[in-house]
C-alpha cells in the first residue's frame, strides 16, 4: 500500500461532514466527437439544459443516484480547446475552477475523445489534464476504428496520458459499464503538468500538436482514418457550387414539407382537444366572468400557443439529424458566399429555417454562430420570416381576396412568404451598413465525417428544445392573453348601456325569432366596442386610416401586438360572427370583403407580414441580448417597415385598382 | 513536384489559397492574435502540421489530418505554407 493510500481515508475523516459531498463528473469534448450520444446513455432523458450563470452558454446537467450516492453529470459546449477564445471555452474553464474550488465536490473530467481522430482530441486531454489530474478518457467510436480492422492500443495511451483511457461505442452502447465504474473510483483532482513537456504551463498549440501526433503515431492511430471514401465522394457533389445548391434547394424543400405534413395531423389533436375542453368547460361552468376568463382567456391562449408544439418538436428533431449526418455543416459551407452577401453568416441560415416555424426557438439557435455582431444581425432580422403564427392571416386575407381564384390565392400566398425573405435580407444590409458595421466573419467551419444519425440523440435534442419553448413562452402567452381578455372584456355593458342603434337591432333580431346565437354576436360585437379595446381602437383608428384599416382592423391590430394570431379571433368578434367563425379564418376573410376595399386587404396582409407582432419573441431577445435596447429598435424598425410598407400598398393598389 | 527539394527553399514558400489541390504542404506561418486563427490553431491548422486542399474556390475545403475544414479563401491566403511532405 502506498502513503496515499493510507493517508487518503484519514485526511477525509478530519475534514467536518456537514453535508454529503458530491461526486460531479464533467464532459468535455470536442465537436462531432459523440459527447451528446454517450451522456444520453448515462443519463436517459433526466438532463436539464440551463444557461451558465451570466451568458447564453448552455449546459445540460443530471442528477442522478449511483449505488446510493449522488452524481452530477454535467455535459460542457463542444470545443477546440482551453484557450479561452470563445464564451464555450471560457465557460468551461470556469466550470472546471468552480468544481476545483468547491470543497463539497469530488470533480472528475471525462474527456469524450474521437478514437477516429485522436490528434486533435489528444490536444484537449493535454490541456484538461493540466488542470485536473482526475480525468478519464472515453475512446469514443471504436466500431467505427475496428470496422476498418485498425488497432489503438489504449493501453499504451493510458500509460502516455498517466489517465484511465476506457474504448467504448456510445452509438452502440459498448464500454458504457466499464466508463460507470472507472467514473465510480475514488476521484482525486489536483493540477497536473502538462502532458506534452511534463514541465511547462500553457504550451504552444503546434508544441501540444506535436506532442497528440506522436503518441497517436505510437499508439498506433491512423491520422487518415477520417477521410473516408464515402466523405470523399459525397463532398464531391455536395460542396460543389452548383450540385451542392441543386442538393441544398431539395433537401431544403423535402424539409419543409416534412414538418408541414408531419406536424399537420397531431395540430389538428391538439385545436380539437383544446375545443372539447372549452366546450365541456363551458358546459360544467356557469355562465360569468370566471368562465370566460377559463375559456376565451386561459383555454385559448394555452390552445393557441400549444398548437405550434409539432412543429417546433420536428423541426428540431429533423435539423438534429441532419446535424448528426453531417450536412448541416456543408450547407453552411456551400450557402454561405449567398447569405455574406447580405451581411450573414453561413450559419445563419439553420436560424432562419427554424423562423420559417416561429421565430422563439430561431433566435435560440443563433447561439450556433460564433461572431457577436454576426448573432444579433441574425436575431434582429429573424422575426421578418412568415413564421406559422402568420398563416391564419395570410389565409383570411386570401379568402377575402381571391376566394374563388385558387391560382390567384396561392401566389399571393407564396409571394407573402417571398416578401418576408427578401425584407430579412435587405433589412440585413441596411443594419450591416450602419448600425453593425462590417462583413460577416469569414467561414471556418468543421466539416465533420458523413454517418447514420443517431435518432436517440436528435429525439433527445427535441424534447429537451420543446420543453425550453414551453417553459419560457406558454406562461407568458397566458399573460399576454389574460391582459388581453381583460382589456377586452372591462369594464362591462349592461344591454342598456350600449348605443341605441344595437339595442334597436337586437330588438329587432329578438322580435323576428333570430338564432340566439346571432343575437348573442351581436351583443358580443357591441360589448367589445364598449370594453377598452374597443374605445382603443377607435381612438387610434386615424392613425391606420391611411393604411385603409376601418376601425374594427385596427382594434385586431393593436390586441395582435403582442401575439398576432389573435388577430382572427378579434376580428370574428369584432365584426359579431360569433364563436364558431374563430376556428376559421376563411370566414373572416368573407366579411372582411364586405367591410373593407380590396387595397385595404393587400396592405393589411403586408403589414402582417413586415410587424413584429410578437412580445414573447421580444423577450427571447432580450434574454439573448441582454437588455431591451435591441428588442426595442427591432420593434421600431420592424413597425415602421411595416407602416411604410402597407401605406405604400394601400395607396399604390387604391390608384390601381380605381 | 517539390518534393526532395529543401524545406526552406524560398521559391516553395506560398499561401495556402494558392496551393494547387491534392498534394500535401506544411503551415509555416499563421497571423497572431485573430481569434479566427487561434481558432484554427485550436483545430489543428498550426504551424508544422501537415495540410492539404481538397477543393478551391472562394470556400476552400483542406484537411489536416483527416478532418476537414471549410475555409474562406481570404482566411487561406494569410496562412503560410512550405510545399512538400
Amino acid at each position: 500500500m502506498t502513503t496515499a493510500e493510507i493517508s487518503a481515508p484519514s485526511a477525509d475523516q478530519a475534514r467536518p461532514r456537514t453535508k454529503q459531498r458530491v461526486r460531479r463528473v464533467l464532459f468535455a469534448g470536442n465537436p462531432n466527437a459523440g459527447k451528446t450520444t454517450l451522456f444520453n446513455r448515462l443519463t436517459g432523458l433526466k438532463a436539464r439544459t440551463s444557461n451558465h450563470i451570466g451568458t447564453t452558454v448552455e449546459l445540460r446537467k443530471a442528477r442522478l443516484q449511483w449505488q446510493g450516492a449522488p452524481v452530477e453529470l454535467v455535459d460542457l459546449p463542444g470545443l477546440y480547446g482551453l484557450d479561452n477564445h470563445s464564451a464555450e471555452e471560457q465557460v468551461a474553464a470556469e466550470c472546471i475552477e468552480h468544481g476545483l474550488d468547491d470543497p463539497d465536490v469530488d470533480l472528475t473530467l471525462v474527456l469524450v475523445a474521437d478514437a477516429t481522430n485522436l490528434e486533435r482530441s489528444l490536444y484537449l486531454a493535454g490541456q484538461l489534464r493540466e488542470r485536473c489530474d482526475s480525468l478519464i478518457v472515453a475512446l469514443n467510436m471504436m466500431d467505427l476504428v475496428e470496422r476498418r480492422n485498425l488497432r489503438l492500443d489504449h493501453a499504451h495511451l493510458s500509460t502516455e496520458l498517466g489517465a484511465p483511457v476506457i474504448p467504448l461505442s456510445a452509438r452502440r452502447g459498448t464500454g458504457i459499464d466499464e466508463l460507470r465504474a472507472a467514473l465510480m473510483g475514488p476521484p482525486e483532482c489536483a493540477p497536473a503538468p502538462c502532458p506534452a513537456c511534463l514541465s511547462c504551463k500553457g504550451c504552444e498549440p503546434a508544441t501540444r500538436y506535436a506532442w497528440a501526433e506522436q503518441v497517436t503515431a505510437r499508439a498506433g492511430g491512423d491520422a487518415g482514418l477520417r477521410d473516408s471514401p464515402l466523405t470523399d465522394l459525397l463532398d464531391r457533389w455536395l460542396t460543389h457550387p452548383l450540385s451542392g445548391l441543386l442538393a441544398f434547394v431539395v433537401i431544403m424543400a423535402a424539409l419543409f414539407q416534412a414538418i408541414f405534413m408531419l406536424a399537420e395531423i397531431p395540430m389538428e389533436w391538439i385545436d380539437q382537444g383544446f375545443a372539447a375542453l372549452a366546450a365541456g368547460a363551458s358546459a360544467r361552468l356557469p355562465d360569468n366572468l370566471f368562465a370566460s376568463l377559463v375559456v376565451d382567456g386561459m383555454l385559448s391562449a394555452l390552445g393557441g400557443t400549444l398548437i405550434f408544439l409539432p412543429q417546433i418538436f420536428i423541426l428540431f428533431f429533423l435539423i438534429s439529424v441532419l446535424e448528426d449526418t453531417g450536412y448541416l455543416a456543408r450547407a453552411a459551407f456551400v450557402v454561405d458566399r449567398y447569405m455574406v452577401r447580405a451581411g450573414l453568416p453561413g450559419r445563419a441560415f439553420v436560424p432562419m429555417l427554424s423562423a420559417h416555424a416561429c421565430a422563439i426557438p430561431a433566435i435560440m439557435s443563433t447561439r450556433t454562430i460564433d461572431s457577436p455582431r454576426d448573432r444579433l444581425a441574425t436575431m434582429l432580422v429573424l422575426p421578418l420570416f412568415s413564421c406559422s403564427a402568420r398563416i391564419p392571416v395570410y389565409i383570411m386575407v386570401t379568402a377575402m381576396l381571391f376566394a374563388d381564384r385558387p391560382v390567384l390565392a396561392g401566389a399571393v400566398f407564396a409571394a407573402a412568404y417571398f416578401l418576408g425573405i427578401l425584407a430579412a435580407f435587405v433589412s440585413s444590409l441596411a443594419i450591416r451598413g450602419t448600425l453593425l458595421r462590417g462583413r460577416a466573419n469569414p467561414l471556418l467551419i468543421e466539416l465533420p465525417t458523413y454517418k447514420r444519425p443517431d435518432l436517440v440523440t436528435a429525439l433527445t435534442t427535441a424534447v429537451d428544445r420543446s420543453g425550453v419553448f414551453l417553459r419560457r413562452v406558454a406562461t407568458l402567452i397566458l399573460a399576454i392573453s389574460l391582459v388581453l381578455w381583460a382589456l377586452g372584456t372591462f369594464p362591462r355593458a349592461e344591454l342598456e348601456q350600449l348605443p341605441a342603434d344595437v339595442q334597436a337591432q337586437v330588438a329587432q333580431l329578438h322580435a323576428a325569432e333570430a338564432d340566439p346565437a346571432r343575437i348573442e354576436a351581436a351583443i358580443a360585437a357591441a360589448e367589445l366596442e364598449y370594453s377598452w379595446a374597443g374605445r382603443l381602437g377607435k381612438t387610434v383608428q386615424p392613425v391606420f386610416a391611411p393604411l385603409g384599416f376601418d376601425w374594427q382592423v385596427s382594434v385586431g391590430v393593436l390586441a395582435s401586438f403582442a401575439a398576432r394570431e389573435v388577430i382572427a379571433s378579434s376580428l370574428a368578434v369584432l365584426y359579431g360572427m360569433g364563436a364558431e367563425a374563430e376556428e376559421d379564418p376563411g370566414s373572416i376573410g368573407e366579411r372582411l370583403r364586405d367591410n373593407l376595399p380590396p387595397a385595404a386587404g393587400l396592405s393589411l396582409l403586408v403589414f402582417f407580414v413586415l410587424a413584429m407582432q410578437c412580445l414573447p419573441t421580444q423577450i427571447i431577445t432580450r434574454r439573448e441580448t441582454g437588455g431591451w435596447k435591441w428588442p426595442l429598435f427591432q420593434l421600431a424598425y420592424m413597425t415602421t417597415l411595416a407602416y411604410a410598407a402597407a401605406f405604400l400598398t394601400f395607396q399604390i393598389a387604391s390608384m390601381w385598382m380605381a | 513536384m517539390d518534393t526532395g527539394k529543401p524545406m526552406n527553399s524560398s521559391s516553395h514558400v506560398r499561401d495556402l489559397a494558392g496551393h494547387p489541390a491534392g498534394p500535401s504542404a506544411r503551415i509555416l506561418s499563421l497571423p497572431e492574435d485573430d481569434p479566427q486563427f487561434l481558432r484554427l490553431r485550436a483545430m489543428g491548422l498550426c504551424e508544422g502540421r501537415k495540410v492539404s486542399v481538397i477543393r478551391h474556390g472562394s470556400r476552400m475545403i483542406l484537411s489536416v489530418s483527416g478532418v476537414r475544414i471549410g475555409l474562406d479563401r481570404d482566411l487561406a491566403a494569410r496562412i503560410r505554407i512550405t510545399a512538400g511532405p
